[in-house]
This record gives structure tokens, sequence and C-alpha cells, in this order.
């Protein structure tokens, strides 16, 4: 080979190499993150087409509970609204203010996402009858906005009321309502007198449940958490979903997660009308079932 | 081979190697923007892929003359609603118009509030009266491309 031949060869060579020198400089990041883009991309599919879910069944649910308010320390009660009244720093008891003779006081407004049962009121302190007294009366609405009734008491009106004592049976006007609140108005007939409420106890539970059963019947494990329902095309809000738990019975692997082929039971509060209605649960990789649902 | 013919290949090894060198220290800066413009086609890239949207349930509300339309983002990318498009049977509804709305859903916010985290869902709801008799499609479009449609009908 001559010498010219040699040194085009040369020339020829080193551009070729430095070529592709260059190309791998530039397009390495570019190879390393695609393929790593190509992975998150097969595994978001991967993860759809193996996720499944099956409704096994969708019914009404009987009463959950019972559920407690407790008012019993003194920033609770701090919660609510003193007139002429205060609560304790160490045992958290209420009651009237120094000079005053008598004062009242107002919880704060409970409110719940789910349709309420009140059953009992169990008020715990003391009062010497009859230079003390203390009357507590509740009122309940289905929203804040319509809390504005007045407080009855276990007869259902305004002329009666609920003691300290042993747990009384709360009014049934009440039961199917969402929002409550509480008024204790504390009397005494002189200063050295001193009446006080421990402790104020509401037992509840939640009514319009739906019990649904859902089979994971995919390959991979779901979040129970991250499911959503739907019935009649109507979004039910997460924290309507009173419990959502694997069913023992099929909790074979790893315990309390949602593995393949074991059930979930959900419990949810929900008030629907009578008739038949379409139950939709969709799970975090919006996989879905529907069920038809009949009161 | 003798001596000779070994320091002459010796010497075209060490020119070749010296030549190419030389050509990439020269061409260093223009490499340098190069990979600079793959390494942001890369990042979009990435995200694009990363990203996916699936629409959960589409509800009309006749009382409203409203679609609601909930979608999960299902992908792995954080997502802006104000960057999502939505089109109803083909047409766009502008951002700014008022017969749409769109916002994560509370109770399934549980990250950086008010971005769409993977997970969580969105309401979407498109105030614009619908003919009962045929069967209609909504399309949502993430800032990065990427969409999901359904038909739907009332």
């Amino acid at each position: 080979m001559g010498f010219n031949s040699l040194a085009t060869f040369v020339i020829l060579f080193s551009i070729g190499m430095s070529m592709i020198v260059g190309f791998l400089l530039v397009y390495k990041d570019y190879f390393v993150r695609s393929s790593v883009s190509l992975d998150s991309r097969q595994e978001i599919s991967r993860q759809k087409l193996n996720s499944d879910i099956e409704i096994q069944s969708a019914g009404l649910g009987s009463e959950v509970g019972p559920y407690e308010i407790i008012i019993e320390n003194q920033s609770q009660f701090e919660e609510g609204i003193f007139d002429n009244t205060t609560a304790t720093e160490n045992s958290g008891y209420l009651r009237i203010d120094q000079e005053n003779l008598s004062g009242s006081w107002y919880s704060d407004i409970y409110e719940f996402n789910q349709t309420l049962n009140f059953s009992k009121i169990e008020i715990s302190g003391s009062v010497t009858v009859p230079q003390e007294n203390i009357s507590i009366k509740i009122r309940t609405a289905k929203t804040i906005q319509k809390l504005t009734g007045d407080f009855i008491g276990p007869d259902g009106t305004t002329n009666t009321n609920y003691t300290i004592g042993s747990s009384q049976d709360i009014y049934q006007s009440h039961d199917g309502d969402k929002v409550i609140q509480i008024k204790a108005i504390l009397e005494r007939e002189s200063d050295i007198r001193e009446p006080q409420i421990d402790k104020i106890n509401i037992t509840y539970k939640i009514t319009d449940v739906i019990n649904l059963t859902i089979k994971n019947s995919g390959k991979i494990r779901l979040d129970k958490e991250i499911m959503d329902y739907f019935i009649d095309g109507e979004r039910i809000n997460r924290t309507q979903v009173i419990s959502s738990e694997v069913d023992e019975t099929t909790d074979i692997l790893n315990p309390k997660l949602w593995d393949p082929e074991e059930n979930l039971n959900v419990l949810i509060s929900k008030n629907i009308s009578s008739g038949s209605h379409i139950m939709s649960a969709v799970n975090e990789h919006s996989q879905k079932d529907y069920e038809t649902l009949t009161t | 081979m003798g001596f000779s013919g070994l320091a002459s290949q010796l010497i075209m090894f060490l020119a070749v190697i010296t030549i190419a060198s030389g050509i990439v220290i020269i061409l260093n800066g223009s490499m340098n923007d190069a990979t600079s413009t793959i390494t942001t086609q890369t990042d979009t890239l990435t995200l694009t892929m990363k990203t996916d949207v699936t629409i959960d349930m589409i509800t009309y509300n006749n009382n409203e003359n409203a679609t609601y339309v909930y979608i999960k983002n299902t992908g792995k990318t954080k997502l802006k609603v104000n960057e999502t498009d939505i089109y109803m049977n083909g047409y766009r509804i502008p951002r700014n118009m008022t017969n749409r709305s769109i916002e994560v859903l509370q109770d399934t916010d549980t990250i950086n509030t008010g971005t769409w985290d993977p997970k969580e869902q969105v309401l979407v709801k498109v105030f614009q009266e619908l003919n009962s008799t045929s069967t209609h499609k909504v399309t949502i479009t993430t800032q990065y491309d990427v969409q999901d449609s359904e038909e739907f009908s009332i």
C-alpha cells in the first residue's frame, strides 16, 4: 500500500472513529433514560393488564357501631362556647364562672359524613338539688346550615332535660341526622355552690350501610385504600367508607393485604332510595366492575 | 515484519488516535449543545412515557345539563389540572371558559394539595346541554399530550 493510500485510510478511519465517539457521548444519556422510561411505561401497562376486580355481592347492611362522642377534658370543653362558664385545667370539668350564679355552654358542632342513629347520652358530674341545677339538651340536623332548631330534651320538647346520672335514651327524632350539638345550663343559689359536669358521652350507630364484597381477580396486590365507588354514576366520597378490610376467610397470603384471589369486605354509609341501583367499584389502576344493588 | 514495518504501523496508530482526539476536542462545544438538546428532549419523552390517565366514570346530570367526568392519574408523574384540556365530541372546551371546571377531589388529594398526583382523582365538569338521542365522546389530554377518551350516552 503506497503512502498516499495509507494516509487517506488513516484520515478516514480517524474521522469515522471520532463520529462514533461523538455520537455515543451525545446520545448516551438518551439511550439510558429512554430505557428507564420504557420500563416505567411497561410497568404501567403491565399493572393495568394484570389488575382486575369482581364485585361478588352488593346489598344493604345493618347498623354499624356503637361509636361514641366523648367530652371529658379541658381542651374538649374549650372547643365549645362558654357563656359565664369555664373548664378547669386539671380535671377538666365544666363549671360556672366564679362571680356568676348561672352559665351555659354550647359544645362544638359534631358533623359526620354518615347518617346516624343516636342511642344514649350519659352525663357525669355533681349537683346538689335544689341548690344547684344542671340541664342538658341536644339539637341535630342533616347539615350544619340546617342546625337552627331548638335544643330539646328526652321527650322531644324544650321542657325537659337530660340529667346527670345513668345512661338515658336520646329522643328518637334525632335519628337520621348527621350533625349534633349539645347545650348545658348550670345554675346555683350562691357562689359557694359548684355544680359541675365532668364528662358527656353520646353513643351512636351509623345507618344506611351498603355492604360490598369485592374479589381481587387480577394477578397483582391492590391497595384497598385507593378504591373508588359510585352508585348510579354518583361518586361516593372516600370518607363515607366506614371500613374496608380483607375477608379473614380468604386472607391467606400477607395478612391484611389485598392479594390476588382474596376478598375485600367494604361497608359504605350512603342513603339510597328503594329500587334497583348500579354499584360500581374502581381500583387504583382504574379497572372496574359493576353490580346491581336492589333495595 | 521488520523493525521499520512495526514502526510505521505504530506511527499510523498514534496518528489515528491523535487525529480522532483532535476532532473530538475541536467539536466538544458543538457536542455539548447537542447533548443539552437531546437531554431536554429525553426529559420530555420520559415524562410522556411515565404519564397515564384513565377515565373512571362519566355521568350526565340532567338538572344541571352538566357532564361529570372522574379521571384517575394512573401514571407516575404529577400533573397540573390547569394545563389539562377537555374535548367534548371533538370540540375543545377553552380553559378560560366558565362552562368547564376541573379540580382534584379533596378526599383523594393526600399529597401536594392541588396537584394531580399519581393515584389521585379529578372531577371535570362540562356545562353543556347534550343530545340524548346520540352517543357522545369526551377526551381528556394532559400537559404531556397523554390522553384518554370514552364514549357515553345519556
